[in-house]
């Protein structure tokens, strides 16, 4: 289904970019340029966060779990500013203390990414009170795994965005595994949109590659929210690589892996565009070339990124009207003399 | 031109590395992304991805040799 | 490791030790089983229950959802009505997801209930810094235990004790958390099954000294050691203590200690305030008072989140350098 010439193309250019940048952070990690080595990436989880992102209207809001590179992308956010954050640098989002599992811009509504499973739903319950109560029109999304649909405070902040009429949605990306564990092992009832209505929300399912009409879908429910209708969209999608940066999956079959890997919704949409004379191949390539450069840059940023200075281990604590928590040596010096 | 690739420390802890599988033959011309190899270490098995475009001239080492990190395991063509 | 029935290990990683401690205690007592997020196909997100699935099978090494509190709920569960669990939350930092049940069921089943039933399962957790993992997944939270009377804690060093220590803990009627360091997993060293060379609840002294007690446990031991090496060079001969367990904590030793050295230096990787230092910094203080020569240090991590880049992490804790510089401050 087509809706316009310009959907399409910039739902596959977003999705790219998702792509391009996650293949660079792995890039980034093979080089030893990344601070650690938590680096959850979305290689094949694109149409999600691709889709939902368009569905959004600028001032809304979100959270992620730690898989979150791509929603960022997708609602604008700096590969530069984002790489620095992952190589641990002074220019990254958050001075790069926070890093790939804790990547935030308030700016951009990014309320946090967070390496508790579950534990930025809540955030997103207490963002759609304030959007109500301050008449601000914003919907705030929570975006979680499968494996989050197995916490309480989900419940709990389903109920209570049910309760109280809040403009929120929830959005589960179901990889169909938490880490290791395969959704089968895991969840006693795999109908996740049969939970979310038990709680009176609008749900949505999306199961297949067709990016425009999960727009299209999307849109509905996250319109239906502003509306004060909280909702709840899963989408199921596969992990190209393992839990953290290439890893090999050992608890996945290799059919399983190769044919997954083949439903690939970039792929998909490159086809879609072909099939559909929206785009030719020469088009498709440069965008894919502008995309390619710019990721390098965000790589070359991050990697020439200076340090941070040794005294932001102190600040950001508080207030930064408050003093500095004092310091272990400046303590320990004071009894010594 | 010639290029080498070398083993990446792919954890903390990592100082060797065994290379499980080559992905690529010699020869073969390969793709940045294009995983290449898998590199087993004390803690997981990586797939190792191609930085740039190239073609496999030679591989050092053969599946199944204990390499230490940062040591070059193959050499390739830019292309 | 291919071989789990020798009784003696020349050199052999702590994450192995643990492996076979679960792994000898289930081959004896039938009632124990593992449960935790991938312990069981993934073999444990830090390789601690590797291959155990296809020892003991799938009722007795179980797969969990994430559900932290339900994990520590359901294991308490299991361990009030015949069960011996070993619970895992794959991070200290979950304990927030889970501390109604621990701190409020588990900790207090026995007392509240007037002794008529008790809890003997074990809940495993690693800890610390060294991974630039960040704030959510680094954090060293063995002062949330200790401050909870009902739980024992655990929290070792060397493979040899997380062996025994593990296997003690399973032999008793009382709930024990038992955390491990993230960065121990791939440190080796001897094990002897038939040595336990502790008695449970005892300190043991790494090194004897004369001139100035470090007291530390977990990975900051390795820190001390170090330093102490060091120091040695320098003519200090630092007495190197590691507590082994919190609770049932070893007073003894320590103020022995302190009061022979008249000199001590508390190191742990938990914040500054209101930590596990303090409360040894004050036993200290209650029985060593009239034989102290210098105030008591207690070096820590700073009074804050840990932050991921590593340049900023590898200062945020205790460095060798710096434990070094205020032996020699303590002892000038």
């Amino acid at each position: 289904m087509t809706q316009s010439n310009t959907l399409l193309p910039n739902l596959y250019t977003t999705m790219k970019r998702i792509r391009t940048f996650e293949e660079r952070v792995g890039e980034l990690f093979i080089k030893g340029e990344t601070a650690g080595t938590m680096l959850h990436l979305s290689i094949g989880e694109e149409l999600g966060p691709t889709c939902l992102g368009a569905a959004m209207q600028k001032q809304d809001t979100f959270t992620t779990h730690h898989r979150g590179h791509g929603i960022f992308i997708a609602r604008g956010g700096d590969p530069k500013k984002m790489m620095a954050e992952i190589a641990g640098k002074k220019d990254g989002y958050c001075k790069g203390k926070g890093g790939s599992m804790h990547i935030a811009d308030m700016k951009l509504g990014h309320l946090g990414a967070n390496a508790i499973v579950g534990g930025g739903i809540p955030t997103v319950v207490g963002a759609g009170l304030s959007s109500k109560y301050l008449e601000e029109d914003k919907v705030s999304v929570a975006f979680f795994g499968d494996g989050a649909m197995q916490q309480g405070i989900l419940y709990e902040s389903m109920n209570m965005a049910s309760l109280w009429k809040l403009p929120v949605v929830f959005c589960c990306i179901n990889n169909q595994y938490g880490m290791g564990t395969k959704i089968d092992n895991a969840a006693g009832l795999k109908d996740f949109s049969k939970r979310a209505a038990s709680f009176g929300l609008n749900t949505l399912h999306i199961d297949d590659l067709d990016i425009e009409n999960a727009y299209v879908k999307s849109k509905e429910i996250i319109d239906k929210a502003r509306k004060f209708e909280p909702g709840f969209i899963e989408v199921e999608c596969y992990r190209f690589f393992g839990h953290a940066r290439m890893d090999k999956s050992p608890y996945r079959s290799e059919e399983e892996e190769i044919k997954m890997r083949k439903s690939d919704p970039i792929s998909y949409a490159s086809n879609q565009m072909l099939k559909n004379k929206i785009m030719n191949e020469d088009e498709i390539k440069k965008i894919n070339e502008k995309i390619s450069i710019e990721m390098d840059e965000a790589m070359d940023f991050a990697i020439n990124s200076p340090l941070n200075n040794q005294k932001e281990i102190f600040t950001d604590v508080y207030d930064e009207s408050e003093p500095l928590p004092i310091s272990v040596e400046e303590r320990i010096n004071k009894i010594l003399s | 031109m010639e290029k080498k690739i070398s083993l990446p420390r792919l954890g903390e802890t990592m100082e060797t590395g065994t290379i499980t599988k080559w992905c690529i033959k010699v020869g073969e011309e390969f793709s940045r992304g294009q995983i290449i190899a898998e590199i087993e270490s004390d803690k997981t098995t990586v797939e190792l991805p191609a930085l740039e475009n190239g073609k496999l001239i030679k591989t050092l080492y053969q599946e199944g040799e204990e390499i230490e990190v940062g040591n070059d395991i193959a050499i390739f063509e830019t292309i | 490791m291919s071989d789990l029935n020798k009784n003696y290990y020349e050199k052999i990683t702590f994450r192995d030790a643990l492996r076979l401690a679960i792994h000898d205690s289930m081959q004896e007592d039938e009632k124990i089983i593992v449960m935790g997020e991938d312990v069981a196909a993934y073999g444990g997100a830090y390789g601690a229950t590797k291959d155990l699935l296809k020892l003991f099978g799938p009722k007795r090494i179980i797969d969990t959802p994430i559900s932290e509190a339900a994990i520590v709920g359901a294991s308490m569960g299991a361990a009030l009505t015949g069960l011996r669990p070993i619970a895992e939350l794959m991070y200290v930092d979950f304990f927030g997801m889970s501390m109604d049940q621990i701190a409020n069921q588990l900790a207090k089943v026995r007392y509240m209930f007037g002794g008529q039933i008790n809890a003997p399962m074990i809940l495993r957790a690693q800890g610390g810094t060294g991974r630039s993992a960040g704030a959510q997944h680094s954090q060293s939270l063995e002062t949330w235990i200790m401050h909870t009377p009902g739980l024992y804690l655990s929290i070792p060093y060397t493979p040899n004790d997380a062996y025994h220590l593990l296997r003690a803990a399973l032999k008793i009627n009382n709930p024990t958390i038992f955390i491990e360091h993230k960065l121990l997993y791939n440190t080796s060293g001897v094990l002897d099954k038939n040595n336990p060379d502790q008695i449970f609840g005892k300190a043991k002294i790494r090194k004897k000294g004369k001139d100035l007690s470090i007291i530390s446990y977990s990975r900051m031991v390795n820190f001390a050691e170090k330093a102490a090496e060091e120091l040695a060079k320098q003519k200090i001969d630092v007495e190197v203590v590691d507590l082994r367990t919190l609770n049932p904590l070893d007073r003894e030793t320590i103020i022995e200690s302190v009061n022979k050295t008249k000199r001590a230096l508390v190191l742990s990787e938990s914040c500054y305030t209101a930590g596990v230092p303090s409360e040894i910094t004050s036993i200290i203080f209650e029985h060593c008072y009239t034989n102290l020569l210098k105030p008591v240090i207690r070096y820590t991590a700073e009074d804050t989140p840990a932050p991921v880049a590593p340049n900023l992490e590898e200062n945020y804790i205790p460095t060798i350098e710096k434990i070094v510089e205020y032996s020699k401050k303590l002892c000038k």
